[in-house]
């Protein structure tokens, strides 16, 4: 599974709470069906592509870094080093 | 396990009336005899309490105290009017989650009256506190409603705290830790590792 994908999913469900924390705290009803699902589908459509965002750069950004890591840390072969 | 997340909270609502926007006050069946209602909550009026914004706020410390004022309208003179039942109702996900109800003992046929009701929310302050669409009804003999308000009101628990706000905010966390460790060049490099055999030497056939 993709750093994008992982993102998504945990933003998407970190969305879903954020909506029910705002309901909680006052700044939103989800007393009507049809504004709750708005706003629920509102909340992890956005955590989703945020959340997805995020996991993408930051996958690539971790994954640049292992690689100039790993090539600082591996030995140059005693045959180029003899030329 | 998202959509059983979402499916989780509205698989119970599925068959549920959706709900009024509008929270003026009416009359719902015609030719029933007309009543005009001021509904009061801790002393609030509920009239204008139309939006989230502008939503009755309360403590759900304790039992909320409701008071019906009604009084029969129309062409005068006006028909006295026999009110058997008041009911409040808690709208969660257009479904009423909560009723509470009060039947008049010995109902009389009159022009006005107030009807008081305790409204006990308080068995669920773990996961019920803030702003909900509440439905005040009056019903005359015969089963008829008329008188109906809807309202919203904000049940407030200390800090807007409760365990329902506690766990929302920990998965947030939790999420968000998620996310932030796909950024973690060690778990990036602990995965590039190949994997290691579980058992260190192969046993030996015994002889």
């Amino acid at each position: 599974m993709g750093d994008g994908t992982k993102g998504a999913g945990s933003g998407g469900i970190a969305g879903l709470f954020v909506v029910f924390l705002g309901q909680q705290a006052g700044a939103l009803s989800l007393s009507s069906l049809g504004p709750s699902l708005e706003y629920l589908v509102i909340g992890i459509g956005a955590g989703a592509v945020v959340g997805g965002l995020l996991g993408r750069a930051l996958g690539r950004r971790a994954r640049k870094k292992a690689d100039e890591r790993t090539a600082e840390t591996t030995p140059e072969s005693p045959g180029s080093a003899a030329d | 396990m998202l959509f059983a997340l979402v499916g989780l909270f509205l698989l119970p609502i599925a068959a549920a009336a959706p709900v009024g926007s509008a929270a003026v006050p009416r009359a719902t069946t015609s030719g029933a005899p007309s009543v005009t209602a001021v509904v009061t909550v801790e002393g609030q009026p509920t009239a204008s309490a139309t939006g989230v914004a502008s939503a009755v706020s309360v403590s759900l410390t304790g039992p909320l105290h409701v008071l019906y004022t009604w009084q029969a309208s129309g062409a005068a003179p006006t028909a006295p009017v026999t009110i058997t039942t008041a009911r409040l109702q808690l709208y969660v996900f257009g479904a009423a989650l909560n009723s509470v109800e009060i039947d008049i003992t010995n109902p009389q046929p009159a022009i006005n009256g107030t009807i008081a009701m305790v409204a006990d929310f308080t068995y669920a302050h773990y996961v019920i506190g803030g702003v909900y669409q509440m439905e005040a009804t009056l019903i005359a003999a015969g089963g008829v409603t008329v008188f109906t308000e809807w309202f919203y009101l904000h049940l407030t628990t200390p800090y807007d705290l409760n365990a329902a706000t506690v766990v929302a905010g920990v998965l947030i966390v939790w999420e968000a830790y998620t996310i932030a460790e796909l950024g973690s060049v060690r778990a990036v490099l602990r995965n590039r590792e190949p994997a290691r055999p579980r058992s260190s030497a192969p046993k030996e056939p015994e002889k």
